[in-house]
């Protein structure tokens, strides 16, 4: 596949990323009466930034992990941090905590407190004199993911009331009444982990030459793994902590993104946001126009999404 | 708690050769023909609604083990667990049931597995008032409490009447708030409050629904029957709600309108009350 100019890239992503929110806008039934004006400026709007927002996350988180792990398979869900965060909403749903926390709702703060402690004991465990090795990081938050999503099941056997909510969460879900509550939680966490991924995008294409090679051309390489795991983590728990565990988003759109702009990080890191909100965006309008029940939005996104990424997968196969 | 204990050991050792017993056939919810020991002495009730039934029918004491939920009437509590809505097969067969009552349709695959291990079950399972009134006579008979089955029938009954509804109010009704869901008129708390007034927003049964649709509806009423208050006025458009602005959005007790029981007329009398009322 030939590549796209980046500045194209970009050019062309932005307008689509408008054209989502407006489709977004008028996806459903058209409404009128009294409330019209709160349905669209209350509710489809911020449902609609909400998804970008949540999906530009998941994005920007897959693809600073993929750099970081040089590991194509790494996604915002390694290194245990949506497995902790899922422990933690689940935890807080089934023990039917009710203060909310800084004006969160006692599942999103709980799954902050669970994606950052995941995040920091994978760091712990794989720190050995004062270096973390990559690969013992990543299998490191894979074991603490899975340790906490045995938590999760034995959680959800023991509550079986509130079991609805919980495979609502678990399933990803953009149907919340209080959007615009939400987008007030990711959209800093967003702006947060994104400046911090965008300030050492140089830094993460010299990781790519190994880290020996990027610490002889000057990569502080250590401290870049505590700022780059934490931005990657910050990014994964706002989308995970408002909207659920959606999965595929932060796994396929940095590979098709890098199929597109190439595997430059101060590019692939825009276009990798810009594309995983329209993506998100794009996949709930599809699914309130199909449906006026709620569908579970990671399961839209992994239905729409895998043929499509099957097909780029097989375009570029039947080049070689 | 020691009488508890104490039931458990006499379930755990209940003798294996019990003598013959009388038998009788009966028909359930499901139209199927069951032939059970008659009266029955181990009745094992694998759904709240059901253990409640039991006992407005005056057969608590053949209560032989309930669910773990099962906490209405009070003296249900004490009585052996056999899950939840997982229920332990093993406990099951040492309590030797002469029969399983259930809501088939809340428990089918529980209900189908108890039923192929030779185990009669029994079904009632009331979608409406009329349907309760009938599987309080269905379980008196069953139990052998006729004319008490007969007596909580035409007391329901009875009150059920009394209630005169006039066209009210359009309602959304919220039993759970995240995932929002609601029911239509077709369920018996949707009948609950179509006989107190209700023009419900919402057709059909139990449902999930996007918040949208109950702004785009915009109700005169809502009935909460969920306890998670905060987080409403954080809602899209919530302070401008028709319901909102005329005050008329009540926390209602769920035991109240949630179980296909007697206790739903409790409900039903509320919300007729509050049906009538007038914006203020």
């Amino acid at each position: 596949m030939k590549r796209i100019p980046s500045a194209l890239a970009i050019a062309a992503l932005v307008p689509a990323a408008a054209g989502a929110l407006a489709l977004s806008i008028f996806a459903g039934e058209t409404v009128t009466g009294e409330l019209t004006r709160d349905i669209v400026l209350e509710y489809r709007l911020p449902r609609g930034i909400l998804a970008f927002l949540v999906g530009a996350s998941l994005g920007a988180s897959g693809v600073c992990f993929q750099g970081l792990f040089r590991n194509s398979l790494a996604d915002p869900f390694v290194v245990g941090v949506s497995s902790g965060a899922a422990l933690g909403a689940v935890g807080a749903i089934v023990l039917g905590f009710h203060t909310t926390v800084l004006g969160l709702a006692p599942p999103t703060a709980a799954a902050f407190v669970g994606a950052a402690i995941a995040a920091v004991l994978a760091y712990t465990v794989a720190r050995v004199r004062g270096r973390v090795p990559i690969t013992t990081l990543l299998l490191a938050g894979s074991a603490i993911g899975s340790f906490a999503g045995a938590l999760v099941s034995i959680l959800i056997l023991f509550n079986s009331p509130r079991w609805s909510e919980v495979v609502t969460w678990l399933m990803g879900s953009m149907t919340h009444p209080d959007p615009w509550a939400r987008v007030k939680v990711v959209g800093p966490c967003l702006a947060a982990s994104v400046a911090a991924m965008a300030i050492h995008a140089r830094d993460l294409n010299l990781i790519l030459l190994g880290e020996e090679s990027a610490r002889q051309l000057g990569v502080e390489a250590e401290r870049l793994k505590v700022i780059l795991l934490g931005a990657g983590a910050l990014a994964a728990a706002g989308a995970v902590a408002t909207c659920g565990m959606i999965g595929f988003v932060g796994l396929i759109v940095p590979h098709v993104c890098r199929r597109l702009v190439g595997p430059d990080h101060r590019m692939l890191l825009p276009v990798t946001v810009l594309a995983g909100g329209i993506l998100l965006t794009l996949a709930d309008a599809a699914a309130r126009m199909a449906s006026s029940y709620p569908l579970p939005i990671g399961a839209v996104t992994a239905l729409g999404g895998a043929p499509f990424f099957v097909y780029i997968l097989r375009r570029r196969s039947a080049k070689m | 708690m020691r009488r508890a204990l104490l039931l458990v050991l006499l379930a755990g050792c209940a003798k294996p050769s019990d003598p013959p017993v009388a038998t009788k056939e009966f028909t359930d919810s499901r139209g199927k023909t069951i032939r059970i020991a008659y009266p029955p002495r181990r009745i094992v009730s694998i759904i709240p609604s059901t253990t409640e039934l039991l006992y407005a029918v005056g057969a608590g004491d053949q209560i032989a083990g309930v669910t773990t939920w099962c906490d209405w009437p009070p003296e249900a509590k004490s009585k052996p667990k056999i899950g939840d809505i997982q229920v332990d097969y093993e406990k099951l067969a040492m309590l030797k049931p002469d029969v399983v009552v259930t809501y088939w349709s809340q428990t089918k695959k529980t209900s189908a597995d108890i039923e192929s291990k030779g185990i009669p079950l029994f079904s009632v399972e009331p979608h409406s008032f009329e349907e309760i009134i009938r599987s309080l006579r269905m379980l008196g008979r069953m139990t052998g409490h006729d004319a008490e089955g007969e007596q909580a029938a035409s007391t329901l009954e009875g009150r059920v009447k009394a209630v005169v509804a006039t066209p009210g109010p359009t309602v959304y009704f919220e039993h759970s708030p995240e995932p929002l869901g609601t029911t239509g008129p077709e369920t018996y708390a949707g009948d609950a409050l179509r006989r107190a007034g209700a023009r419900n927003i919402f057709d059909g049964g139990w449902h999930l629904i996007d918040w949208e649709s109950v702004m785009k509806r915009d109700p005169e009423v809502i009935l909460i029957t969920h306890d998670r208050k905060e987080g409403l006025e954080r809602r899209a458009g919530w302070a401008n709600l028709r319901a909102v602005k005329n005050k008329r959005v009540y926390f209602v007790a769920k035991e109240n309108y949630l179980y296909p029981t007697p206790r739903l007329v409790n409900g039903l009398e509320e919300a007729a009350r509050i049906f009538r009322e007038k914006n203020p």
